[in-house]
């Protein structure tokens, strides 16, 4: 898209403080309270953390799809210099699978069961390209060529319940990738599949995304996912970024008593017969965060100075490393 | 499919036997018609020539095979009051009582589909709230007392519309309809709003909640993430899904408009298959009773095989089973 070079430099999403609220009768619950990250062209961002970290939230803020009662109350999300937070319904529309796409986690509820593939896919083709029927057919037929389903002409005239699981979440992320997105937010699409179909849709995501150029949020819980796909990661907890940094910075040397502990808890990572570590305690129920750092009672490390909020604390040199912590580990793992 | 429409045909057969024989022992269980029909004042002799004519000097079971006879070649027993053949007058009063459902049913769909649609997207809204409001009215007023209001309103206080009866008829095809002329629709307005009424509120109480369930499904939030128009995130993938259960709904609410639409056409004094039934039994004319119990079931088995076609026109999980089996 871009010409320059100067352009292609420039980060394609720029998340600035994000605040996506729900207020609900018992209080407000900040499932994102303040999340800044940027991405550039074709790259690959591993959004990890535990259910109700707000990871999911993070994506659906980005796309202008959070439920109601949720809001996105403050920050700015720009993309590609246009600020999403306050563009009109229609002009976000024409973003959304056109320039944004996203694929959801659960394959099995991600199709409409009672449409057949071909309008499934023709239709969000059609929605932002008004290329006639025929030519989009014609589109959505390489589509799946390109995610490798044998046989498209049969399975275009087919129903979702006539797919397995695997090839549900390939048709999903062939309707995501069909009109070249700049940006695909992945929603733990392969959590709900069997590990062998996982690897090889995790394989040809990546090469696709390499391929055309598309960058990348991957949210995940699982920090394994994360090792072999993206290029940096940003661990989430409690609604807030804890620490961020290229995939080898964060998995090799943590510098979060949580980031240490969520690879902790990763069987194939502990000494055989070893017993699992695990992280004490519970995630903070969203309603009422403690002040201060949100994981200091279940922190080893923590200590009276964690009642102070800690800021995110940068690396001389490197802006996009670091963590939020008053006691970060030292880098030696 | 043709497999699935003979084998559910065989099934209508032993229902239509089985609901026979408890209608046939039911009817015949309740008061004597004999009371009623036979002057008191008549001669023993007499008194027992007129039993004897009526049949009902068999045994039960004898009278029931003999009814069952008949039942076979399409004869469902004589009326003792009017002397004719019991599914004639039924089938005579019919295009009446269908005419009045179909537009009582028309009017439910048409006006309860949208509104469900509406009170679904907007609950908090104060049209949706509205609308809900008003559909609890719908449920819990009174038919006949509705339709005493729409008469003093309409027919006496405003005096637009005719309070009572068809009005003239049109033929088509040898059966009176009331539809093509525009005093018809006059007659019929009032009735079938009355009739219509808890059907709209059943529907769009059905398609309030449809629609709030179907929103929150992963389809409709990846057909939102696929930049779809809000027109047809609603009209094609909520609509098609919520459809069906709204079809199967539909479909037996029809037949339950048709069988028992008796209040309403008391009330407006309509020419339907209701009154028939209130007349017969109010005159023990048992042939009558079992006759029409008899069609509606024949109905309810009809609309329900329609209903089941069109669920697999609609859902192709089910058609896929249907195949198979």
């Amino acid at each position: 898209m871009s010409a320059t070079a100067a352009m292609r430099d420039e980060p394609l999403l720029v998340v600035d403080g994000l605040c996506t609220h729900f207020p609900t009768r018992a209080g407000v619950v900040k499932a994102v309270d303040g999340v800044s990250f940027s991405l550039r062209r074709g790259e690959i961002l591993g959004l990890v953390g535990e259910s109700g970290s707000g990871k999911s939230i993070t994506g659906y803020s980005i796309l202008g799809l959070v439920d109601p009662p949720g809001r996105v109350v403050a920050g700015s999300i720009r993309y590609d210099g246009v600020e999403l937070t306050t563009l009109p319904g229609e002009a976000m529309r024409r973003l959304r699978g056109n320039r944004i796409s996203m694929v959801v986690q659960d394959p099995m509820a991600t199709l409409n069961p009672v449409l057949r593939i071909d309008r499934q896919m023709t239709e969000t083709i059609l929605a932002h390209d008004d290329v006639g029927e025929a030519l989009a057919l014609e589109r959505a037929r390489d589509a799946l060529l390109r995610v490798g389903i044998a046989s498209p002409d049969e399975r275009l005239r087919a129903y979702p319940h006539q797919f397995s699981g695997g090839m549900r979440q390939r048709v999903a992320i062939a309707i995501a990738l069909i009109n070249r997105p700049d940006l695909v937010i992945a929603d733990e699409p392969t959590t709900a599949l069997d590990v062998t179909i996982q690897g090889q849709i995790l394989h040809e995501v990546q090469t696709l995304a390499r391929e055309t150029g598309t960058a990348l949020v991957w949210i995940t819980h699982d920090l394994t996912v994360v090792a072999g796909l993206a290029d940096r990661v940003c661990v989430m907890y409690a609604g807030r970024i804890v620490e961020q940094g290229t995939t080898a910075q964060v998995l090799e040397s943590p510098a979060h008593p949580y980031t240490r502990g969520l690879l902790d808890s990763v069987p194939a990572r502990n000494a055989r017969g070893a017993r699992l570590r695990q992280i004490p305690g519970m995630p903070p129920a969203p309603l009422g965060l403690p002040d201060g750092c949100a994981f200091r009672e279940r922190c080893p490390r923590a200590d009276e100075a964690c009642v102070a909020d800690p800021p995110m604390r940068g690396t001389p040199g490197d802006p996009d490393r670091g963590a939020r912590c008053h006691h970060p580990l030292d880098d030696a793992p | 499919m043709t497999a699935f429409v003979i084998r559910r045909l065989i099934e209508s057969v032993v229902v239509l036997f089985a609901m026979s024989l408890i209608v046939f022992v039911g009817v015949y269980a309740i008061g004597n018609p004999v009371d009623i029909l036979i002057n008191p004042q008549a001669e023993p002799l007499e008194r027992e020539r007129a039993i004897a004519a009526l049949g009902l000097d068999r045994p039960l079971w004898e009278q029931y095979v003999t009814f069952l006879r008949g039942a076979v070649t399409g004869d469902l027993g004589r009326s003792f009051v009017h002397a004719t053949p019991a599914l004639g007058l039924i089938v005579e009063k019919m295009p009446a009582t269908l005419e009045l459902a179909f537009v009582a049913m028309l009017l439910a769909v048409v006006l309860g589909i949208p509104l469900g649609l509406w009170a679904g997207l907007k609950p908090d809204a104060l049209s949706g709230r509205a609308i809900m409001a008003g559909s609890i009215l719908g449920f819990s007023l009174p038919t006949f007392w509705v339709g005493l209001m729409l008469i003093m309103v309409f027919s006496v206080m405003l005096g637009w519309l005719p309070s009572n009866g068809r009005g003239p008829t049109v033929d088509v095809l040898g059966i009176g309809v009331s539809f093509l002329t525009v005093d018809g629709w006059r007659h019929l307005i009032l009735p079938a709003t009355n009739l219509a009424l808890f059907k709209l509120a059943l529907l769009i109480r059905l398609t309030r909640a449809g629609t709030r369930e179907a929103l929150l499904q992963d389809y409709v939030k990846f057909a939102r993430a696929k930049g779809l128009p809000q027109r047809r995130v609603i009209g094609v993938h909520v609509l098609r899904n919520i459809l069906i259960p709204i079809v199967t709904v539909a479909g037996l609410e029809l037949g339950s408009v048709i069988a028992f639409a008796i209040v309403t056409e008391s009330v407006f004094a309509w020419p339907g298959m209701g009154k028939l039934l209130i007349d017969s039994i109010n005159l023990l004319d048992r042939p009558v009773i079992v006759a029409y119990l008899l069609v509606i079931v024949a109905i309810f088995i009809t609309i329900n095989l329609v209903v089941d076609v069109l669920y697999s026109a609609l859902d192709p999980r089910v058609r896929l089973t249907e195949s198979r089996g």
